[in-house]
């Protein structure tokens, strides 16, 4: 039996944070939080037995109710949200959150933020699955392309905009996304899926779990994906087709009323097609290269949790996780080493007090390939840091005070301290209204201190009359971190059972953002060239003012509508401004202004489900991107013994579209997103 | 697949219409609110709800011998012990329900110390050896007995709920119906085709 059968005999407020620190670091957010009352509208009595048993059990902290309380903008994708979207890989999922910038740049490479700082290598969202940080300390960002993952075993991603900052660690500037797998209980009995289509041209799935014994059990998994090329503007072939595979296994121990233990480990291995422009010295002055863009990683993560008494937990998680890129531009090995613990603990009626440390080690190695090397090559990183956290009960159950701070220490860098406080008030149980002040750092990426990049050749003529001239950029190791204060506040109304609005608005305030300069030119009179250099800086400052608005209304029990908007308004420039500067317009004009989102859900009778989801973005001034609207539908048919067909289409108002233009190739966008179908079978047996 | 998108794309006018059509649809079937609010399998409940269903349902699947009851309408009474959740959570569900002419009442019980007239009792506390103990005491009177917790079938009770993975399941200890059946309890067949099979000794 799991846990979760005994649970309603503890009170409410002891079970939630084991749960939350289980499914994932939201814990300190949503502590002392008591669940909504278990009202649903099904009539459960009019079911027959065989009916019943095929009902799915929810899980206290997957509904939506303990979140109405939180002091932050956090929002909760689940299984079915994933499911129903037709969402075939996380970043894609990400869609699903208010406010969350989510671009796909080519077939396989997408461009995830909030409020700004969009890129195919954005540096200021921490993304973290089961608390492992998905993360490259070379641009301090996530590669989504390597991120293939089981879908159906997902159970729910977490959004937070704004800063997370005072529980987690490097990053957390401008959103957390984490993403929370199922336990090994939750998929018992075998999984087949399979499904092809024009631009996943097959996915084949299989996991198959059991219950070893009451408080034991298992799952192990694989998955397929082939991948079609996107398009070029002009109707070619992007070539940038991929194929990936992933095996893993994930076990789950529990002693319901003491200890909890999982262990979870994964291999996967991609393969794209990658194409490169490489400058070098000579005429033609660059080289186009056509190579196979290929990573093999792994992990494997174990977590423990001990339940001292009815109110504290002390719970240890540790993983190893490594990867092997050999990339056409730059190759990376990499092998990182994390230890955590954390302590959660009750003291009286009031407080909830949470304090933690972590320690993570990372080694690097940048073989080097081309015109971009790392000077090191090798390094070994060390981040050190640890958290506190109180949350206060000023009245009961109407104004909470949460109070913490994270530091952090980074080699070369002093250390970040990162405070934050948030006050939730509950006027009345329907409504929530928030507010929260915090500090975040973002501390310089290894690229950004050590990198040495050849970004382009002048042909003789357009510079200088005579000589080649060359754009070096060079890191800088005494580079300092991004600061960020950010003021947020929110509101949520759960107007009815069947109602519930939600909105936030985010002011974030910005010093010593990263900046590229141009240095004094000089003659390289060894390779007889101009040399026009180029550094980062920390020369940037100003405000984004962001905000969403959603709403979610059911009117039937079988239908759900789901409609969301968000701005975006950024005020940022050069501490000094100089003519050409292309930093601001980098920085915030890859983010759309305004987006907007309306889902609709129905549940057909026959089993049939019917979910169309249209969704607007404006125009990505800097990446010549005119704004869009789109539609995504999903059809599924339940066949009953345990199958299941669906047909997705994406894109679907136009033949093709372009969402993202990667700085690297000036802005403009090098691939367009085509119109797709998908249709998938899947067996539950 | 560069053949399916131009074929695709040809038919696009068609197509679009037929979108922008089913979107319509949608809108206005939301709107309206026409679809009939009718409990789905597929919907998820909360487990200690979807429990409370369950006992409900086990109870409406049961026949006691008419002795058990002292009159044509008395009601059928349900004891639980422990656990208020999940006590209040059966209350709810049997709130207004009746089998036949009987009304369904639940009674808490401390143990079976205060044990009166019982037809079912549902154990949501314990450990083995308290099951032994206070079913023991029950002897062979015609009472149902479920739990969801461990141990309870291999001590003698005869329904176990258990969590299945996503779902419910349940175990029914055959012998121990056997044993309750010169009493007068009778389950529905249904029953046993749906849950595992134990024997008393495993779990």
């Amino acid at each position: 039996m799991s846990p979760r059968t005994r649970a309603p005999r503890k009170p409410r407020h002891t079970v939630l944070p084991a749960k939350a620190l289980l499914s994932g670091l939201v814990a300190p957010f949503l502590g002392g939080v008591v669940s909504a009352a278990e009202s649903g509208g099904t009539d459960l009595t009019r079911l027959t037995l065989a009916e019943l048993l095929e009902v799915p059990v929810t899980v206290v902290s997957r509904t939506s109710s303990p979140l109405n309380q939180v002091a932050g903008a956090v929002h909760v994708i689940t299984q079915d949200d994933i499911r129903r979207s037709g969402s075939q890989s996380l970043a894609e999922a990400l869609r699903l959150a208010p406010g969350m910038e989510v671009a796909q740049v080519n077939s396989a490479n997408w461009a995830v933020a909030s409020a700004g700082f969009n890129d195919t290598y954005a540096n200021k969202l921490l993304v973290l699955r089961d608390g492992r940080s998905l993360y490259t300390p070379l641009f301090s960002g996530t590669y989504w392309n390597q991120q293939t993952t089981l879908l159906p075993d997902v159970e729910k991603i977490e959004v937070v905009l704004g800063p997370g900052a005072s529980v987690w660690g490097a990053n957390a500037v401008n959103g957390v996304v984490n993403v929370v797998s199922k336990s090994a209980f939750d998929t018992t009995g075998t999984l087949v899926q399979a499904g092809g289509g024009n631009e996943l041209l097959g996915r084949a799935s299989v996991r198959s779990g059991s219950l070893i014994n009451e408080n034991l059990a298992f799952r192990v998994y694989a998955q397929q994906d082939v991948q079609d090329d996107s398009a070029t503007p002009s109707g070619g072939r992007s070539h940038d087709a991929s194929e990936s595979t992933l095996g893993g296994f994930r076990l789950d121990w529990r002693n319901p009323d003491e200890a909890e233990f999982m262990l979870n480990g994964e291999l996967s291995r991609t393969a794209a097609e990658a194409s490169a422009v490489l400058p070098q010295f000579t005429s033609p002055y660059s080289q186009s290269v056509r190579a196979t863009d290929r990573s093999f990683s792994g992990f494997i993560l174990g977590r423990w949790q001990r339940h001292f008494s009815q109110t504290s937990t002390l719970s240890l998680e540790a993983y190893y996780d490594g990867a092997r890129v050999d990339h056409p531009v730059l190759s990376e090995k990499r092998d990182t080493g994390e230890i955590g613990l954390q302590y959660v603990t009750e003291i009286g009626d009031t407080q909830r007090f949470s304090a933690g440390a972590n320690y993570r080690i990372t080694s690097d190695d940048y073989p080097t390939t081309g015109a971009t090397f790392l000077n090191p090559q090798s390094a070994v990183r060390q981040l050190p840091s640890a958290f506190l956290q109180d949350e206060i009960t000023l009245v009961a159950d109407q104004l909470v005070l949460t109070l913490g701070t994270k530091i952090e220490g980074v080699e070369g860098n002093q250390a970040e301290l990162q405070p934050s406080a948030r006050l939730a008030w509950l006027p009345t149980k329907a409504v929530t209204l928030w507010v929260s002040v915090a500090r975040a750092a973002r501390t310089p990426s290894r690229a950004e201190q050590n990198a040495s990049a050849l970004f382009g050749v002048y042909p003789p003529g357009t510079f200088d009359p005579a000589l080649p001239a060359v754009v070096i950029a060079t890191g800088d190791p005494n580079l300092k971190s991004e600061h960020l204060v950010a003021i947020e506040t929110g509101a949520r109304w759960q107007a009815s059972d069947t109602l519930s609005f939600d909105v936030a608005g985010h002011s974030h305030l910005y010093d010593n953002l990263r900046t590229i300069s141009p240095g004094t030119p000089y003659f390289d009179q060894v390779n007889s060239i101009i040399v026009l250099p180029q550094s980062p800086a920390n020369l940037m400052h100003g405000v984004i003012w962001s905000g969403e608005a959603g709403v979610q209304w059911s009117p039937t029990a079988r239908s759900r509508l789901r409609a969301s908007y968000s701005i975006f308004q950024p005020h940022l420039e050069r501490d000094q401004d100089f003519a050409g500067s292309q930093d601001v317009a980098i920085a915030v004009d890859r983010s759309p202004r305004h987006q907007a989102m309306l889902w609709g859900s129905l549940d057909l009778p026959g089993s049939v489900e019917f979910d169309t989801r249209l969704r607007y973005v404006s125009a990505l001034t800097y990446s010549s991107i005119p704004a869009y609207w789109e539609l995504d539908a999903r059809i599924g048919w339940k066949l009953g013994n345990g199958l299941e067909f669906a047909l997705i289409g994406k894109g679907l108002l136009h033949s093709t579209h372009a969402e993202f233009g990667d700085s690297q190739y000036g802005g403009s966008p090098v691939s367009v997103i085509e119109r797709s179908v998908f249709g998938q079978i899947t067996w539950r047996f | 697949m560069a053949f399916l998108t131009l074929h695709f794309s040809r038919r696009w006018p068609r197509l679009r219409r037929l979108l922008f059509g089913c979107l319509a649809l949608s809108a206005t079937l939301l709107l309206c609110g026409i679809l009939e609010d009718r409990a789905s399998a597929g919907e998820p409940a909360p487990e200690t709800r979807l429990k409370a269903a369950l006992i409900y349902r086990f109870t409406t699947l049961a026949e006691w011998p008419a002795e058990s009851f002292p009159s044509p309408e008395a009601p059928v009474l349900i004891g639980v012990i422990g656990r208020e959740p999940l006590e209040e959570a059966i209350r709810g569900v049997v709130d207004g329900k009746r089998i036949g002419a009987r009304p369904i009442v639940v009674v808490a019980k401390k143990d079976l110390a205060d044990v009166g007239p019982l037809h079912v009792l549902v154990f949501a506390e314990g450990t083995k050896e308290v099951f032994e103990e206070q079913l023991a005491r029950l002897g062979d009177k015609p009472v149902l007995t479920l739990s969801d917790l461990p141990g309870f079938t291999a001590a003698g009770g005869m329904i176990r709920l258990r969590r299945d993975g996503p779902r419910m399941n349940f175990d029914i200890n055959i012998r121990a119906l056997r044993q309750a059946e010169p009493a007068g309890l009778k389950l529905n067949p249904q029953i046993l085709k749906l849950g595992r099979i134990v024997e008393g000794d495993d779990d």
